[in-house]
């Protein structure tokens, strides 16, 4: 590919049903801006107070969870690999909003959160709910970024089962992706 | 005359200490870059006022916390849970809108364990 066919990528997107699309590093200004442009695209569609919450709180938690991660390393040079691999897509298909997020995440980390997030889409609202309440409770890190708590609301808040990838990308990296249907 | 005040930003909450009522009251919504941080200064002057005076409402009208804030909101409950079975004259009084049941939803979290008055009401 010699030259970026813009609208081809602008026809993918379309066809995935794709409203707001952004890849890069995402900073705290970033993701207030997005979410202040998705809120009111949201509140122009007269869209409930509840629902609009749900979609924008499922935002917050994904692109957090990213600059999140990012930080927890110590290696620069990873933190930015992390940070630039960052994708995120909310759209709307079939009546349904989606939230659909990517990250690289390093090999040694893929099993745990492989191993949660196959636990977290095993439990139906009901555990969902109690499982939260728990892990709230409990008084950890003072850091308290929160992500285990974090996937835990997306799956409350999602309408289907949660999707999510792990694929290979090199020996160091694996690119992690997440959707949530609202 | 205590005095404790923290402008709204787009990302966290306005708080404001209104010492004639007892009342600490946070409005708005609340997802920081670094929660923790924010909460901090709050935890401490909510020790300090209880201490002083042994009586406080926490006011919440909550629009929206992301859920590193809910672990940070759940740990001053937990204070204020504390200092209420010390004997201190301690309320939270929760409002969200109508149709916001994202906040109604951690309403209903927080107030699950506390055995401290929490009052839950709609606006409008």
């Amino acid at each position: 590919m010699d030259e970026m066919d813009i609208l081809k990528l602008r026809n993918n997107l379309n066809k995935y049903g794709v409203i707001m699309s952004f890849t890069g590093p995402f900073s705290q200004g970033i993701i207030e801006e997005i979410g202040s442009a998705l809120r009111n695209y949201l509140e122009s569609k007269s869209d409930s107070k509840g629902r609009i919450f749900k979609v924008f709180s499922v935002f917050i938690e994904q692109t957090q969870n990213i600059k999140n991660y990012a930080f927890t390393l110590a290696d620069k040079d990873e933190q930015e690999d992390i940070l630039l691999s960052g994708i995120l897509n909310i759209g709307l298909k079939d009546d349904k909003y989606f939230v659909s997020s990517g990250n690289l995440v390093k090999k040694e980390d893929v099993a745990e959160l492989k191993e949660r997030l196959e636990q977290i889409s095993s439990y139906d609202k009901k555990e969902l709910a109690k499982i939260y309440r728990n892990q709230l409770r409990k008084s950890d890190s003072e850091e308290g970024n929160g992500a285990g708590l974090g996937l835990i609301e997306m799956a409350r808040k999602a309408s289907e089962n949660i999707i999510f990838d792990f694929e290979n990308v090199d020996n160091k990296y694996d690119f992690f992706t997440l959707t949530i249907k609202l | 005359m205590e005095k404790f005040y923290l402008e709204a930003s787009k990302s966290s909450p306005e708080v404001e200490y209104i010492e004639d009522e007892d009342v600490l009251k946070i409005k708005g919504e609340s997802y920081p870059e670094n929660s923790f941080a924010f909460y901090k200064p709050i935890f401490e002057f909510i020790e300090k006022v209880i201490n002083k005076k042994g009586k406080l409402t926490l006011q919440a009208e909550i629009v929206y916390l992301n859920t590193s804030s809910t672990k940070s909101f759940m740990n001053m409950l937990d204070q204020l849970e504390e200092a209420y079975q010390n004997g201190n004259d301690i309320s939270v009084k929760w409002y969200y809108e109508e149709d916001n049941e994202h906040s109604y939803e951690l309403a209903l979290d927080f107030k699950d364990y506390l055995e401290l008055p929490f009052d839950i009401t709609t606006t409008y």
